[in-house]
């Protein structure tokens, strides 16, 4: 039995190799980029739409209004990322009832990237935001010797959010591999359903925990140039 | 459990890549759409506030003219409601101006007759009290009327008191001495003579005496002294039995109206 789906390999030659993981990972993408081409490429304008637009139109009107709701700041600029992490992780997630169909997302390599990719999306929307030299004033605040907590903080936040997807969505199919032997009949049934409803709410939780990081980074940065700002002048008022 | 790093790598370049596929095909063209029909829905439903306050406006509009057109037809009603009472009244006032004046005309041309009536009444009746006394002094006695006539006034003239004698005398005075006798018939010389003697008895022999006819003294004799006027006729007789037959008349009239 395979825990993880890296270790089923398909081809190899030295480093390269291609394993489940790649494959099933290039098929959630083709389902998720051709589907949206497909509803997209005729998309209406007026008040009559199509069942596939009215879907995509509630998942990413959704998605719009968390992003609102969580940050309090326009959602255009976090919607591709945070939008691609929720559906990728839901939809490898929910094709994981699939028979023979192994979730990406069961891959501690995948799960790292996706925390990677979030890791390194937080300083890019705060240097995006701020300037390289203003993100980085804030690791030193509120003074120098907090700084080995500040960068162990990112890093450990990362390392959390990678493993907690993959501790989840590893076990779930883990249950159901164990299950599946112990009581063959209706039980793994039920510990697919108990699967996908993880699943979906693993990928919600993954996507608000990076819109969190994000959006929690840039607030740090505006509070801290904020009460900068402040003492400056009050200082400039005393002097 | 370790992660393979080059599938990780490979996940990551997966990841980034998907996240452009998904921006270009997914992100931008729904989002778009979604603005643009939240924009034409914010159009259309700013036309249709548009609308409905112009409707609104319109309907204010016309409400305003119902009500003044309901109050010009009031007061037009009121005006011709003024306007055909006061014809009324005029036209009832016209036409009891019309009742006035016919009954007014009525009267008068009754009033008229009436007159007409008692002046023939009167000649006829004179006419037959002069008949009748004619015919009665002619039967009673041989004398004619004319003597008695005579006679009367000569008792006329004796029994003239003192103030009629002097107004008399006053009146001679003034005119040339001589007084006019009128009779209703021609007098014969002997008549005339008596009268005369009787003339200058009683007022003076220097008083001269003029005898005339003047028919419209009925059955009567006249002495004019210039202003003055001694007469004796029928006359009065006759205004006596027409003030009777008036006074009859008039309690008939009377009577007959309150019958009615």
């Amino acid at each position: 039995m395979h825990v993880t789906p890296d270790s089923i390999i398909f081809w190899q030659a030295g480093p390269l190799k291609i394993n489940a993981t790649l494959v099933f990972t290039w098929l959630v993408m083709a389902i998720m980029v051709v589907s949206s081409w497909l509803v997209t490429r005729r998309l209406s304008r007026g008040t009559s739409l199509s069942r596939g637009q009215n879907l995509l139109e509630i998942l990413v009107g959704g998605i719009q209004g968390q992003i609102r709701d969580v940050t309090r700041q326009d959602s255009d600029r976090y919607l591709p990322f945070i939008g691609t992490l929720f559906m990728f992780v839901a939809v490898s997630n929910v094709l994981m009832i699939v028979p023979g169909f192994r979730p990406p997302t069961g891959s501690i390599s995948t799960t790292i990237a996706l925390a990677l990719c979030v890791f390194v999306a937080v300083p890019a929307y705060g240097i995006a935001d701020h300037g390289l030299k203003e993100y980085l004033k804030a690791y030193v605040r509120p003074s120098v010797l907090m700084l080995p907590m500040n960068v162990l903080g990112e890093l450990t936040r990362t390392f959390a959010l990678a493993l907690r997807l993959f501790g989840n969505v590893m076990s779930g199919t883990m249950i159901g591999a164990i299950l599946l032997a112990i009581a063959p009949l209706f039980v793994p049934v039920i510990a697919n359903v108990l699967g996908l409803l993880v699943g979906l709410i693993q990928a919600y939780i993954f996507a608000i925990l990076a819109l969190v990081f994000i959006a929690s980074a840039n607030a740090a940065h505006e509070e801290a140039r904020g009460s900068a700002t402040t003492n400056a002048s009050e200082e400039m008022i005393d002097g | 459990m370790a992660p393979d790093w080059f599938t990780l790598i490979a996940q990551i370049v997966n990841f980034l890549l998907l996240v452009w596929l998904l921006k270009h095909y997914l992100f931008a063209r729904v989002v778009r759409a979604m603005n643009e029909r939240e924009a034409s829905i914010a159009s259309r439903l700013e036309a249709a506030a548009r609308t409905h306050a112009s409707a609104e406006q319109e309907a204010e509009t016309f409400r305003t003219r119902n009500r003044e057109f309901e109050e010009e037809r009031d007061e037009m009603l009121a005006r011709a409601r003024e306007e055909a009472a006061s014809h009324r009244q005029q036209l009832l006032e016209a036409a009891r101006r019309d009742v006035d004046n016919a009954q007014a005309e009525w009267l008068a041309m009754l009033n008229r007759e009436r007159e007409d009536l008692l002046l023939d009444f009167r000649e006829r009746l004179s006419g037959g009290v002069v008949a009748v006394a004619r015919q009665g002094l002619r039967q009673l006695a041989s004398a004619d009327l004319e003597r008695q006539i005579l006679d009367n006034f000569e008792g006329r003239l004796r029994t003239l008191d003192a103030a009629e004698r002097e107004a008399i005398a006053a009146a001679l005075r003034d005119s040339d001495h001589a007084v006019e006798i009128r009779t209703a018939f021609p007098l014969l010389p002997e008549a005339q003579e008596r009268l005369s003697r009787s003339v200058h008895e009683q007022l003076g022999d220097g008083v001269g005496a003029r005898f005339v006819t003047a028919p419209e003294l009925i059955c009567g004799i006249e002495l004019r002294a210039h202003a003055y006027h001694l007469t004796w006729n029928l006359d009065a007789y006759l205004e006596d039995v027409e003030a009777r037959v008036f006074e009859t008349l008039e309690e008939s009239v009377r009577e007959h109206e309150a019958a009615r």
